[in-house]
């Protein structure tokens, strides 16, 4: 596999490290409710099909990136830097 | 059956020595084993793995389900390599496999007697059924009996290596198809990457005559590439797996070993030709019955000619050049052909060539004992035995479609071309051609009239439902276990394959997968489509594992990092060891012969006068902006908005879900920098961790993180005396408890060095750490040193802090909580941070969890790390653990830092101590976890 990092160009699947599901939102800092935590740390839809994904350019420029993969054929349908805003 | 004079490419002027089991033999440069064997007249060269069963060498190829033999000797022997694709070598030792105590006498070929009894299934109904334990009993003694090769007992002496490489345009295969597709390519300007298996370009031209058209093709073809400088050439390399993206794996055979080619291409191009396919019937497996194009390719390349009267048993006009080249050199050729009608040109030139055509013919058995002697034929207009010692068959021609199907691209059926072929590769930047696309004949001779020539089904001449009739050779497959498969309900592929083992070895069916099917669907009464076809998955060859790991083995097998202080270690006469990736001083010479007498001795030199202990492993972060305070605040359980401008702070990190990350100290260097330290074993995680939250989620922060672990040499100068050994190194200011508080943070000058000094303690004592620029930290070093200083390692180490009762990595393995710990104070109830909600579960502080204690050992043994503690009785996984166990000096006894089970309630309790390694029990008394200064009177000095 493949990612084509936005910084960096097209790189191969070992520079990068999975970073987990992308569509859950990490609650505020001020969020108290146990529940909220829990389903973002735990609850995954794990789709067949396409996926948001982080990915961290860890052996490359480090930027973390949202990667939407289709998780069948693993076709990359978009990639962004993930403290920017998305397609 | 012996080399021939007038045909073949090998160089006869260089004769190869070799010995087969022990019997000196001669082939040519330019052989393979296989080859070599048949010009030595060598027709059974190994015992099949269910019946052992003679065989012999059935293709000239990959696809070879027989020819396995054992090559090298000693601890370099490499077991299960096939005959027909290993190059000859001068001095080779090849070995026959799985035959006891000789090939010509093989003891276990009675198992052929017990056919009846090995049929599809017999191992799990006789051994996993009703009468428990009998696999057990009998694995032993199966596993002997049945099999390949014996594994090497040594490393290989191969050399392995890893490489990636890029093209524009990567051409699987160099035959004419393969060739013509790279030339097209690189004329566009295309960087071609052209990979062959064979040592040499050509594919099935190489198994034609001198004068054929394919070879005048494939030499035209061959000049233009190499006019062509965009065009590299890798022959000897398989590629084994095609993945996503264009991503291949390839294995390139070296003179001295094996290199793992990781291939990217933008674009790729499948030539990987078709294999032609075998006909079922009794007899099947005997040697001397072996392919037909096999058979031409041993003729024409090889100079070897297998037999003297031929029988050619064919479904299609492959076979009928095969019998014109034959009849050539051979006495008698013979064709039965299961067509009733053939083209009139085929015709006319099998009789020009003096060739006997039978047709609407069929193979009822093959008969002979070590060797196929005649077959039993019959057909229009005759019935009867040919005698023959050499029987070639062609069923058909396959596609190779393994490549084209790893992505999960299922091939589709084609009934014009009677074979699967790729299946549709839209959205993939591949194509198929030649023979890999059904188009076998990359010259058409003009002078044929066009019909289904290559093109015949594939199906078996007629359903056969017998014991001898080997579907699969290498797996000793019958029909008759089809059938049976059948008749249990085993009839989809899948189960067809997992069933009977159809399939499944070291050639990965290659030469089955096709027959079995099509067989399993004649008896089923389907079509080869709704029947289907098991799932390609690479390996398409197999894979040394020694290609696989490359270089990453032994001392190569993860990297190493030293220490900027590691020259200083050398000088100072360190033992050295290794912790995660780092090579750290472990003890000194100088304080002890031994570890034991050394760590004990450096612990003295800390606790009464001053020592020097390199800790430039710890992780070091930078961190700026006008958000860092905050950040810090958000990420460490305790508060950091309070800390001034050159004071340090000790924190602690939880993970989302409440456990505890790591520890570490945070100086605030100026207003809107900090810098952090890490433990050695987390510092990868913590930075990790950090990146994450300021780019995926907290990215309104205005920080940046950057990991500066080897800018920095760190080291810990610990012990009553280091403040007057600081004294007599620092440049020009004043050194004591004013200037340098605990948790001061403070600029200096040493051995006219910038240097950072941080008033911390780990061990308990007054102690400094000593920051200083990676390559200026022998300098440093060896000045304090000069002042007085003594050595201690990391075994003091860890001993002085666990003598404190400081939780380090053996503690913060990410199953302990704040409260596990006694820590839950470092947890701020004012603001929100990391873990702060999930922290609060109930399961995370209920009772019953294992909590930090202090063990005092109650006897003279040791308490030793890992050992399993018992209260009452000792019970499932134990009441806890011992964590990190020392000699303390100060208490002169054993001690341990321990997880136990409600261990802050069991104070002044005894437990008992186990360690099944060391096969110690003993009894500990529970305490508080500081054994030593709990006040901390002594680094507040």
């Amino acid at each position: 596999m493949r990612i084509p990092c936005p910084w960096c160009g097209s790189r191969a699947v070992d520079e990068f490290v999975y970073g987990g599901d992308a569509s859950v939102t990490r609650p505020a800092v001020t969020e108290t409710n146990a529940e909220k935590w829990l389903d973002y740390l735990y609850a995954r839809q794990n789709p067949k099909g396409a996926h948001r994904e982080f990915w961290q350019h860890e052996k490359g420029c480090r930027h973390w990136l949202v990667v939407e993969r289709d998780t069948v054929t693993n076709e990359i349908r978009s990639v962004h830097f993930a403290d920017e805003a998305g397609p | 059956m012996r080399r021939i004079s007038g045909r073949g490419d090998v160089n006869r002027a260089q004769p190869l020595h070799f010995t087969f089991d022990g019997r000196q033999m001669f082939g040519c440069e330019g052989d393979t084993v296989a080859s070599a064997l048949l010009a030595n007249g060598v027709s059974l060269v190994g015992r099949s793995f269910k019946y052992h069963r003679p065989r012999g060498i059935y293709s000239a190829g990959p696809e070879e389900p027989n020819a396995l033999v054992s090559i090298g000797e000693g601890e370099h022997r490499t077991p299960n390599l096939q005959a027909t694709t290993v190059r000859l070598r001068d001095g080779m030792i090849v070995e026959s496999q799985n035959r006891w105590p000789s090939l010509a006498f093989d003891i276990q070929s009675a198992n052929q007697l017990l056919g009846p009894f090995l049929s599809a299934g017999f191992y799990y109904k006789t051994f996993m059924g009703p009468v428990k334990g009998a696999w057990m009993a009998y694995e032993k003694l199966i596993r002997r009996a049945a099999g390949l090769g014996n594994p090497p007992v040594g490393p290989s002496s191969d050399e392995f290596e890893t490489i990636h490489d890029y093209c524009d345009v990567l051409v699987v295969g160099g035959g004419l198809a393969g060739l013509a597709a790279a030339v097209d390519a690189a004329k566009e300007g295309s960087r071609v990457l052209l990979t062959e298996r064979d040592e040499r370009l050509g594919g099935m031209a190489l198994a034609t005559p001198a004068a054929s058209l394919e070879r005048e093709a494939f030499s035209s073809l061959s000049e233009q590439l190499d006019e062509m400088p965009n065009v590299r050439v890798l022959k000897r390399s398989t590629v084994f797996g095609a993945y996503d993206h264009g991503v291949f794996g390839l294995v390139e055979n070296t003179d001295t070993g094996k290199n793992l080619r990781v291939v990217h291409a933008n674009r790729s191009i499948m030539a990987t030709g078709a294999y032609e396919q075998p006909i079922v019937f009794p007899g099947n497996d005997l040697p001397g019955v072996m392919l037909a194009s096999a058979a031409r390719t041993y003729l024409n390349r090889y100079g070897v000619l297998c037999g003297q009267d031929i029988v050619i048993y064919s479904t299609n006009d492959s076979a009928f050049d095969v019998a014109v080249d034959l009849a050539e050199r051979a006495a008698s050729v013979t064709v039965l052909d299961t067509r009733v009608v053939v083209d009139p040109f085929d015709e006319n030139r099998l009789h020009d060539a003096g060739v006997d055509l039978y047709l609407g013919a069929r193979v009822t058995r093959a008969t002979g004992a070590r060797r196929v002697s005649g077959v039993d034929a019959q057909g229009m207009g005759f019935s009867g035995v040919l005698p023959c010692d050499c029987l070639c068959v062609s069923g058909g021609w396959s596609p190779v479609v393994h490549l084209t199907s790893h992505n999960g691209t299922k091939p589709v059926w084609s009934d014009s071309n009677n074979a699967f072929l790729p299946g549709d590769l839209d959205g993939v930047p591949w194509s198929a051609v030649g023979a890999a696309n059904g188009d076998y004949r990359p010259v058409p001779d003009a002078r044929k009239v066009t019909g289904p020539g290559w093109r015949t089904p594939i199906k078996p001449a007629e359903p056969l439902r017998h014991a001898k009739a080997f579907v699969d050779l290498q797996n000793d497959v019958t029909s008759k276990d089809v059938a049976q498969a059948h008749s249990e309900g085993f009839s989809a592929v899948e189960h067809l394959k997992r069933y009977t083992t159809l399939g499944m070895g070291t050639d990965q069916g290659k030469l089955s997968n096709i027959p079995g099917l099509s067989l399993m669907a004649e008896i089923a009464g389907k079509s080869i489509p709704e029947t289907g076809i098991t799932t390609f998955r690479p390996p398409f060859t197999p894979v040394p594992l020694g290609a696989l790991a490359g270089e990453e083995v032994g001392e190569d097998f993860h990297h190493w990092r030293r220490s900027p202080l590691a020259v200083v270690h050398e000088e100072d006469g360190a033992v050295m060891t290794v912790s995660g990736l780092w090579q750290r001083a472990w003890y000194y010479k100088e304080n002890g012969a031994t570890v034991d007498d050394a760590y004990i001795r450096e612990m003295e030199i800390v606790r009464s006068h001053a020592a020097l202990c390199d800790v430039s492993t710890l992780g070091k972060i930078d961190i700026e902006g006008p958000d860092a305070t905050e950040f810090l605040n958000l990420i460490y359980t305790n508060g950091f908005n309070t800390l001034p401008v050159g004071k340090a702070r000790w924190g602690i990190m939880l993970r989302d879900d409440g456990y505890i990350l790591d520890d570490g100290t945070t100086s605030r260097i100026a207003e809107h920098r900090y810098f952090m330290t890490t433990t050695t074993a987390n510092a990868g995680r913590v930075f990790s961790s950090m990146e994450s939250l300021l780019q995926t989620s907290w990215t309104d922060l205005e920080v940046s993180v950057t990991p500066v672990t080897d800018q920095w040499a760190a080291m810990v100068l610990a012990g009553p005396e280091s403040r007057a050994v600081l004294r007599k190194v620092v440049d020009g200011r004043e050194v004591n408890d004013e200037s340098i508080p605990f948790l001061a943070v403070r600029d200096r000058v040493i051995a006219g060095c910038p240097v950072q000094i941080l008033r911390v303690s780990f061990s308990g004592e007054l102690s400094y750490e000593i920051y200083t620029k990676a390559g200026e930290g022998p300098k440093v070093w060896r000045a304090i040193r000069s002042a007085g200083a003594g050595l201690f390692g990391l075994e003091a180490l860890g001993a002085l802090r666990i003598e404190k009762g400081h939780v380090a990595g053996n503690e913060l393995d990410g199953r302990t909580t704040l409260s596990d710990l006694g820590l839950e104070k470092v947890a701020s109830s004012k603001k929100p941070f990391v873990g702060s909600v999930l922290m609060h579960r109930p399961g995370l502080s209920e009772p019953g969890r294992f909590q930090l204690v202090g063990l005092e050992s109650e006897t003279h043994l040791p308490l030793g790390t890992g050992s399993v503690l018992a209260i009452d009785g000792f019970e499932g996984a134990g009441d806890g653990r011992v964590t990190s166990a020392t000699w303390s000096p100060e208490l002169n006894r054993h001690i341990a830092l321990a997880l136990l089970k409600d261990g802050r309630s069991r104070h002044g309790s005894v437990v008992t101590v186990l360690n099944p390694a060391r096969g110690i029990v003993t009894k500990a008394r529970v305490r508080d976890p500081h054994f030593l200064d709990p006040a901390g009177d002594r680094m507040h000095v």
